[in-house]
């Protein structure tokens, strides 16, 4: 009797050890999930690492849009800027650009916080980069639009309830002067031919503005030069160099000082 | 305030027709889970006792080479 009982003793003992060590095996598999994120990832050659950051769809700000939208969330992108400004490691930013436009501020933000990057920025616009995204093309040092690719800018709309005062018409003066003020000043583009192209009426069929194609929108000053990828990247290492160049001097010329 | 040139009743629009749908959606509705990288998040959904990787969006241009990143792969995680 009391050998059996030792035996069921055992038996449990046993049970507990494998349950013991099936549980360790999965605390380990956990871990690795936590720190997932952590592999090292080699950079291959001695290129410049460069960051890339994709604006797609639609410009998502202080409202949640609905689940068949997609989406660039301003949430992910600012502090996504914020680390790439602070980390030690980026060279430079390259941002893919097809959106159909957005919320007004939150595009504002983001190119924003792109123009101020200390680091050399150069955009891409694939498809479109329509409304607000046109702010957000011109935000980088240096724009590049592939040859099909299209802007549309337009007047800013309201939804909701509209008074028809005076003050209406000029608080939405007052938004539309904000984006094109930010084209204006981070583009060759000037005031009056901005407003024009957002106020002709001879393009659109259902709506004022302009549709410009890829060439056109380098004719008319907001998008540095036409070209694909490859260009974009060449012009980014380039760019990279003389950064670091600049930073090189300026060091050398800190400690004769 | 929206400038788009997405007609705005597009994105407001629900395509989910009758309550019962959404009843039904919601029910069916997945199970996700975020897990961060040093530049970014993979999003990964529940698929029975794993999670599979759904998406992807980091400013590490080489986390989309990776191969234990790319969509589709399957991730162990033991549901607490």
């Amino acid at each position: 009797m009391q050998d059996t009982n030792k035996e069921v003793g055992k038996i449990s003992n046993e049970s507990q050890e494998e349950e013991k060590l099936k549980r360790e095996n999965q605390e380990i598999k956990d871990q690795k999930i936590s720190e997932f994120g952590q592999t090292v990832l080699e950079n291959s050659g001695n290129q410049h690492k460069i960051h890339l950051l994709s604006i797609i769809g639609e410009i998502e700000g202080h409202e949640c849009l609905p689940q068949h939208n997609k989406t660039t969330k301003y949430e992910h992108v600012l502090p996504q800027l914020a680390a790439i400004e602070d980390s030690a490691e980026i060279d430079g930013l390259l941002i893919l650009i097809n959106t159909v436009g957005g919320d007004v501020e939150a595009g504002l933000a983001i190119a924003e916080m792109i123009s101020s990057l200390s680091k050399p920025t150069v955009s891409l616009v694939l498809g479109g980069s329509h409304s607000i995204g046109v702010p957000l093309a011109v935000s980088a040092n240096y724009s590049f639009i592939v040859p099909s690719a299209t802007m549309i800018i337009h007047p800013v709309r309201m939804n909701g309830t509209v008074i028809g005062v005076m003050q209406t018409f000029e608080y939405f003066e007052k938004i539309q002067d904000r984006i094109i003020g930010f084209v204006v000043n981070h583009s060759k583009i000037d005031y009056t031919s901005m407003k024009n192209l957002m106020l002709d009426t001879s393009q659109l069929a259902k709506d004022v503005g302009s549709i410009l194609v890829g060439e056109e929108t380098v004719q008319k000053g907001i998008i540095d030069e036409v070209g694909g990828i490859k260009e974009a990247l060449a012009k980014m290492n380039h760019m990279i160099d003389i950064h670091k160049e600049k930073a090189k001097e300026a060091s050398i010329k800190e400690e004769g000082a | 305030m929206l400038y788009t040139i997405v007609p705005l009743e597009r994105i407001f629009t629900n395509f989910r027709q009758t309550e019962q749908d959404t009843q039904k959606e919601e029910e069916q509705k997945a199970e996700y889970k975020e897990v961060q990288l040093p530049n970014g998040r993979i999003v990964a959904k529940r698929d029975g006792e794993n999670y599979v990787i759904e998406r992807i969006n980091s400013t590490d241009m080489s986390d989309y080479l990776n191969e234990e990143y790319t969509p589709g792969k399957y991730i162990k995680y033991k549901l607490r």
